[in-house]
């Protein structure tokens, strides 16, 4: 018999089926663990800028394009804008209450989020290129 | 004409507590930060885009109005640091008992002020 995954949903839920919004632990869920991650990684960033506050170009240019920084860098925007996303999508909900302008808001802060996510990204990388030929 | 139907004073009625101002505080940092965001994207766009980008962000970082708004966001990061293990321990299921709460709070306020002060002073 092969054993079943954890379900964190309570029994009676998973017999009465999902409720009306359909969806939400993910996101409780999902909330949590990003601000587990974001403890350590915002104050790990917050420190350093804190040491480079008068670094001058290359410097930092350099020090991101480090394997370990650029990456804590990436997971740290990661997180960030996942739970940016999440927490701006319960705002939403809980104060636009037309269902137009609900999905309309939330179609826009995915759109926000993402987009800048990708841009994020993007620079990380591209300050990672730079600063190996420095 | 229809008018919207009335409801019962709230707001302006109920008596404000530390655990109400802290949660609502709570969601005001988080949207102060959300914005806070763009300025990150900025600052890694202007180390991604080469020196002359960088230069012309240095001068935007240099002007009162943003140095404003980033103590701004400083408080409003280390509130809702605080606040956000506050409610993290509430999640795992401990500290709901009312003295326990309102003590936690004040040490939230603390460590939010304190910080952000350190903060300021350190970056002098």
């Amino acid at each position: 018999m092969t054993k079943a995954e954890p379900n964190f949903r309570p029994a009676l839920a998973r017999a009465k089926g999902l409720g009306t919004a359909h969806e939400g632990v993910r996101h409780w869920w999902g909330q949590r663990l990003s601000a587990l991650l974001l403890i350590p990684l915002s104050l790990w960033f917050v420190m350093s800028l804190g040491r480079h506050l008068n670094s001058d170009y290359q410097t930092l240019v350099v020090w991101i394009a480090q394997p370990w920084i650029g990456t804590a860098l990436a997971l740290l925007i990661s997180s960030l804008f996942y739970h940016t996303y999440l927490g701006l999508v319960v705002i939403v909900e809980d104060y636009i209450h037309s269902p137009f302008g609900k999905y309309f808001s939330i179609l826009f802060v995915r759109t926000f989020c993402l987009g800048l996510f990708t841009l994020s990204l993007f620079f990380i990388l591209r300050i990672a290129i730079l600063g190996t030929s420095l | 004409m229809q008018y919207p139907r009335p409801l019962s004073p709230h707001l302006q009625i109920y008596r404000p507590q530390l655990t109400s101002v802290l949660s609502i505080t709570h969601r005001f940092t988080g949207l102060v930060l959300s914005f806070g965001l763009i300025f990150l994207v900025f600052w890694l766009g202007c180390l991604a885009l080469g020196p002359e980008a960088y230069v012309f962000g240095q001068r935007v970082f240099s002007t009162a109005v943003f140095k404003l708004c980033l103590f701004g966001c400083t408080f409003s990061f280390y509130y809702h640091l605080g606040n956000g293990v506050r409610h993290l321990f509430w999640d795992a299921g401990y500290g709901f008992d009312l003295r326990t709460t309102y003590r936690s709070g004040w040490a939230v306020i603390l460590f939010a002020l304190s910080l952000t002060l350190l903060t300021w002073i350190f970056s002098l």
